[in-house]
């Protein structure tokens, strides 16, 4: 009886959407194996901690108030009195770190097994746009919490680009919403966390996957595959679901052991306090700019670093069309190297921000 | 400045949640398992 | 359109030239506080010598408030990036490019009024 029931039920759907082409669709992708294919899991975890950040902050969302002079007591509320506040705003701080660190794992082994040769070169550019819009994310939701630490690193930030000619100054005064931090920039960072930002992500991320599921999964160049490849659906999403599992588990455990903590209110009228830092992942530029001196042939420090960080992201962005050997299916071992070179500057300055 | 519940009950949560996560993945793989042998022949 | 809209208007009502701080009796000769004109942090100090003057307590290398400390010698040190300016507010150390602007103090009877310069 049952199984009749849901055999009708899926003809009346089938009737309707075409679930068999979907289904087919997807199962048409084929993911290969070979001695790299461990670094096929890592694009799929990033979206999986992007979904629990989906979650968790429409879950943030019901309790936590955009006004300077509420939103520091209703995040207290959330993790004070809210039952599992504590847990949902830990989780949701927790999953960001990881979805930095996920994306950036899967975005430089892209990278090193040149996954971005033709034809995929619009799926490494829109990975590029995702990574800045996950970093957008990061600077926005900072702010959101209002405590010293968050305030004053917003403060920088937001300075940070000011020295870049014509448009500098204008698109900091955008985002600030006004010249000083404060009720307006809360609302605009708030606005971009919880609407712009994400509409724009699911976006390109639906463009990404697509994109991924028409031109398959890449296999590095010289690479033998040593087992035959496996269907995208079910197989291989079944391992994807796995490595999620797996992903839950070490989020669950940050969260529960080192809940997210909060600082004393913002005071915009205070000192800053000593070792006001960003995140870990704007170490980079953090401690780039502490190396360079603020003159520089005559020329002021910071807009050599955000000159510099401009080109290098463009540069990025079209690695795909200046790798020429890559793309014509060689080997380009000068890439790898200069993948090495930045993955040991990233790594260096990410450490030397953190314990100096 | 926050209170959070006490470090047993945070471990009450944790283990709970690991132990949803490990009944899913035993779930997860048996059906990897049978869909790999339905498509790879075992 | 559009770009109208989300430009910022500049703040117009509420920003008055000269701000009332506080009474003479609030600040100890030789001490250093941060009080608010408009939306800005101002050093208000009164040395010892009974002066009282004031600089933008906004470090100008990326606007984080400067800090007083009284150790080695007097000086304001802004915890953000490690800059030090001096008790008259010239950059000495550290990325800031230029000395803390000043503002102008003026006494009526014992009431301080802290105005741009």
């Amino acid at each position: 009886m049952s199984i009749l029931r849901t055999a009708r039920l899926k003809k009346w759907i089938d009737e309707r959407v075409p679930l068999e082409d979907i289904r087919a669709f997807l199962s048409s992708k084929e993911v290969p194996r070979h001695r790299h294919s461990f670094w096929y899991y890592f694009g799929g975890m990033t979206l999986f901690f992007f979904a629990v950040q989906l979650v968790t902050g429409i879950l943030l969302s019901l309790y936590y108030q955009p006004a300077s002079e509420h939103a520091y007591e209703s995040v207290r509320h959330i993790v004070n009195e809210i039952p599992q506040g504590w847990l949902i705003r830990s989780l949701h701080a927790w999953s960001a770190h990881l979805m930095v660190l996920m994306l950036l794992i899967h975005m430089f082994s892209v990278f090193l097994m040149k996954a971005y040769r033709k034809p995929r070169e619009m799926m490494w550019l829109s990975g590029v746009v995702l990574l800045l819009l996950v970093l957008g994310f990061g600077f926005t939701g900072y702010l959101l919490p209002w405590d010293t630490k968050s305030y004053f690193a917003t403060l920088i930030g937001s300075e940070v680009p000011k020295s870049l000619p014509l448009l500098g100054s204008w698109g900091v005064s955008l985002i600030k919403g006004a010249d000083y931090i404060g009720e307006e920039t809360l609302i605009r960072m708030y606005s971009l966390h919880v609407i712009i930002l994400p509409l724009t992500a699911v976006l390109f991320i639906t463009f990404h996957l697509l994109h991924n599921q028409y031109s398959g999964v890449s296999v590095p160049v010289g690479t033998a595959e040593t087992k035959p490849a496996v269907p995208f659906f079910p197989n291989f999403a079944y391992r994807d679901m796995l490595a999620w599992l797996a992903g839950f588990a070490v989020l669950i455990a940050l969260a529960t052991i080192v809940p997210r903590d909060l600082g004393e209110k913002a005071d915009p009228m205070a000192s800053a306090p000593a070792g006001i830092k960003p995140e870990w992942y704007f170490l980079p530029l953090y401690q780039t700019l502490r190396i360079v001196p603020s003159n520089l042939f005559a020329v002021n420090g910071e807009l050599i670093v955000n000159g510099a960080v401009g080109i290098l992201i463009a540069l990025w962005a079209l690695i795909p069309f200046i790798d020429r050997k890559s793309a014509k299916g060689l080997k380009s071992p000068i890439f790898t190297a200069i993948g090495i070179c930045i993955i040991l500057y990233l790594a260096g300055t990410i450490l030397a921000g953190y314990f100096t | 400045m926050l209170t959070f519940p006490a470090i047993q009950d945070r471990l009450i949560v944790l283990a709970s949640g690991l132990i949803m996560a490990a009944g899913l993945a035993y779930i997860v793989n048996r059906m990897r398992v049978r869909s790999d042998e339905r498509r790879l022949g075992g | 359109m559009v770009l109208q809209y989300v430009t910022p208007v500049a703040e117009k009502a509420g920003a008055r030239q000269s701000v009332l701080v506080g009474q003479s009796g609030d600040f100890a000769e030789g001490s250093v506080k941060i009080v608010r004109f408009n939306r800005e942090p101002v050093l208000l100090i009164h040395t010892s010598t009974g002066q009282f003057r004031a600089l933008s307590a906004r470090c100008t290398h990326l606007g984080c408030v400067v800090q007083y400390q009284e150790s080695p010698v007097p000086h304001f040190g802004c915890n953000c990036h490690g800059s030090q300016f001096d008790m008259n507010g010239v950059n000495i150390s550290g990325p800031a490019p230029r000395p803390l602007p000043p503002y102008r103090v003026t006494l009526s009877g014992s009431s301080i009024y802290v105005a741009k310069p």
